[in-house]
């Protein structure tokens, strides 16, 4: 019988294009920030997880053994985990299972990225995802993979371009009031502006692509007798699901994340979920391009299959929508950074903040009792999501 | 939420702290597989060939020995056509190392002809343009495209011995 | 062959050689900047954590032991003492050196951590000798700026 699991704290540094500190000193920062809100000294911690992306990035062999000093992991059970982009959200998922199978009480997660390091650009480090028999040899690009699918899913439902560029334009405002906004990135754009940046790889857009950012986040998470002894309002890791689809990418249509919904569903079964639209009030979808937001926020069961961007055009997911589904108020990856396991886990720190009212200017308007923060990744095949209640 | 921890470097200050770099030579050799291996092969004489899977009867190129689905071995080898339609492109503008090309390159997923619906590959197209306006008046979604071969003698059993899908009527 | 029997025979099995053309800038951190830094004006510096009240070398911006901040950095005097040794034979591409060059970690007693670099070519030396850093002339903030260690009688 899985038990209760709660949310005592969590840290975050600045997110930066390129930082002074070493990933371990990154992830030092934040998990130090997280025991300092939680009220807790290292000893208190029974087991640490770390979430980070591609040694490549940070380009040291073993990275999360490596960081773990500075994750507070001295001689304390560690495990790391790796799923590309949707590492962020399944630290918690892999802290979660660690506290509810009752092996250990309280639980320190950290996600930290460091991409600044690899030369001449971390995208070259991600071209080694593709075949190497069969793809490599044509001159492959890191970008082709995004334009495919945004390609897909604009064709499919006869999206306007416009549309998209409408999630840039949303995020980016949003992450004016997010704290570790990385400098640059965040503004006051129009339609316009994101259209007349220069084209990538078409459809894709200059300003519709995160950022390549270094940065680190931290949890601290613990069983139900712990956090609530510690706290009368206490926020609770509701449901919890990941799924991965195959690595032979070609041989999927695109147009929909069928492995983000399967994620979702089983988070939603878990939750006793059985209408999201009415039941999760605010949402964190990964956007490390436009496009994806709405493709996610589809495969998260919140909108029907070509509908996310109608609603956006009507509002739906603004901030401070009355009757819609608030979605990446923090600002997402688009607005605040992307540096890759920690911009996961940003999200459910925002979705933390908000349940406890806590997120400021960027705080919602409408009630919120739920919510979910969703993450992607690999070879556009793993969905992860976690659903926080109070 | 306190002040948040992180010293960012803009460029200036970057050059300015003390920094290591490292440049090692990462070089395999992989072994291809026996699909792989078969299908470079058939490359290599003008074939390009698929696995069938007989329980779900599914297609599959590129050729793997068993069905990911299934969870099984699969069966037989089949012929593909080398003309297909397009699944999904993009016009793309930038090389690996993120430096900006002049000529675009036109990625593609194609499905070929005799494989199963959504069962596709990776190649490019050309012949359809040199600008962004002209590729998207000569190709869509759903746009025939035949296979342009590299001279038997020059091919050597690799992906690119079939140099890009040319759109057709 | 007939293609039928192309299909069904076993072809030799391929390789595909590639790489993967990345490399890395590493900045040296809030605590080895400190470092490096140091060994350029000809000094070692190292880490002091005011809870366990323990030295850190080289320095680190937090112990790993108390998981505080260290905000503290002094000059580290010596003398050291050699903890481990090892005599290296081969070069990094696996060419024969014409004579064998010994290694070791020194440490610094009652602190944590200790530094590996080369001992002085001239000298016998051996666990449990004390030893002093020989600087370099020319000093750009890297762990080469000092040459080795020798003995310090």
């Amino acid at each position: 019988m899985a038990r209760k699991v709660g949310i005592l704290g969590a840290g975050i540094t600045k997110f930066m294009r390129r930082a002074k500190e070493t990933g371990k000193e990154l992830a030092f920062e934040a998990a130090k920030h997280a025991l300092e809100e939680a009220g807790m000294d290292i000893n208190e911690i029974d087991c640490v997880v770390i979430s980070t992306a591609p040694d490549a990035f940070d380009g040291v062999h073993m990275k999360g053994d490596w960081l773990s000093d500075g994750a507070g992991a001295k001689k304390k059970p560690f495990m790391r985990s790796f799923v590309g982009g949707g590492s962020g959200v399944f630290s918690i998922i892999h802290g979660w299972y660690l506290v509810s199978s009752g092996f250990f009480d309280k639980c320190l997660i950290v996600a930290e990225e460091k991409m600044s390091s690899c030369m001449p650009h971390p995208q070259g480090a991600f071209n080694s995802i593709y075949d190497q028999f069969i793809e490599r040899p044509l001159g492959v690009n890191l970008l082709w993979i995004f334009s495919l699918e945004m390609m897909r899913y604009m064709k499919v439902h006869k999206i306007p371009l416009e549309t998209i560029a409408l999630v840039a334009v949303k995020n980016k405002k949003n992450g004016l009031d997010h704290p570790c906004t990385q400098k640059g990135i965040s503004g006051e754009y129009t339609v316009n502006d994101i259209l007349n940046s220069e084209i990538i790889a078409y459809p894709v857009h200059r300003l519709m692509v995160s950022p390549v950012t270094d940065g680190a986040a931290a949890m601290v998470i613990a069983a139900e007798h712990e956090v609530k002894r510690r706290t009368d309002k206490p926020i609770w890791i509701e449901g919890v699901g990941f799924c991965l689809d195959t690595s032979y990418w070609t041989n999927r249509d695109l147009y929909y994340p069928k492995y983000v919904e399967y994620a979702a569903r089983m988070a939603y079964e878990m939750a006793g979920i059985k209408d999201p639209r009415k039941e999760i009030h605010v949402v964190e979808p990964y956007d490390p391009f436009a496009y994806k937001e709405l493709h996610h926020l589809e495969g998260l069961l919140l909108a029907d299959k070509g509908e996310a961007p109608k609603l956006l055009e009507k509002g739906f997911w603004d901030r401070d929508t009355e009757n819609g589904i608030p979605s990446s108020p923090s600002g997402g990856l688009l607005g605040v950074g992307n540096p890759i396991a920690a911009a996961g886990l940003m999200r459910v720190i925002e979705i933390y903040l908000q349940l406890k009212g806590e997120a400021g200017k960027r705080q919602v308007k409408r009630e919120i009792k739920r919510g979910l923060a969703q993450a992607w990744g690999d070879l556009m095949q793993v969905g992860t999501v976690v659903i926080l209640s109070k | 939420m306190k002040n948040l921890e992180g010293t960012p470097l803009d460029q200036e200050s970057f050059e300015k702290v003390v920094k290591i770099e490292w440049k090692p030579k990462i070089e395999y050799e992989w072994d291809c597989g026996i699909a792989i291996s078969k299908f470079l092969e058939g490359l290599k004489k003008g074939y390009i060939l698929a696995r069938k899977c007989n329980v779900c009867g599914r297609v599959l190129v590129p050729p793997r020995m068993f069905c990911e689905l299934c969870f099984r071995p699969n069966d037989e080898w089949v012929t593909l056509s080398d003309e297909g339609e397009i699944l999904t492109f993009s016009v793309c503008f930038v090389n690996w190392d993120a430096t900006r090309r002049e000529k675009p390159e036109i990625p593609a997923v194609i499905r070929l002809y005799g494989a199963s619906p959504n069962i596709g590959i990776l190649h490019k197209i050309g012949e359809a343009g040199d600008t962004l306006e002209e590729i998207l008046k000569n190709i869509d979604i759903g746009t025939k495209v035949k296979a342009v071969w590299k001279k038997e003698e020059e091919r050597e059993g690799a992906i690119t011995d079939i140099l890009y899908f040319k759109p057709i009527k | 062959m007939p293609f039928k029997d192309f299909l069904e025979s076993f072809s030799d099995i391929k390789t595909q050689k590639g790489s993967i053309p990345v490399w890395w800038i590493y900045t040296a951190g809030l605590a080895g900047d400190i470092f490096y830094e140091g060994l350029k004006e000809g000094k070692i510096k190292g880490g002091f954590c005011e809870k366990c009240e323990s030295v850190i070398i080289p320095p680190r911006i937090y112990c790993e032991d108390c998981f505080e901040k260290i905000e503290k950095f002094i000059d580290i005097e010596g003398p050291f003492v050699v903890f481990a040794v090892t005599d290296i034979y081969f070069d990094l591409d696996g060419n024969q050196l014409d004579k064998p060059q010994r290694v070791g970690l020194m440490v610094l007693p009652n602190s944590k951590g200790g530094i590996i670099h080369f001992l002085n070519p001239e000298e016998e030396i051996d666990c449990g000798d004390n030893v002093k850093p020989v600087f370099s002339e020319k000093r750009v903030g890297s762990i080469k700026d000092i040459k080795y260690f020798k003995k310090d009688k």
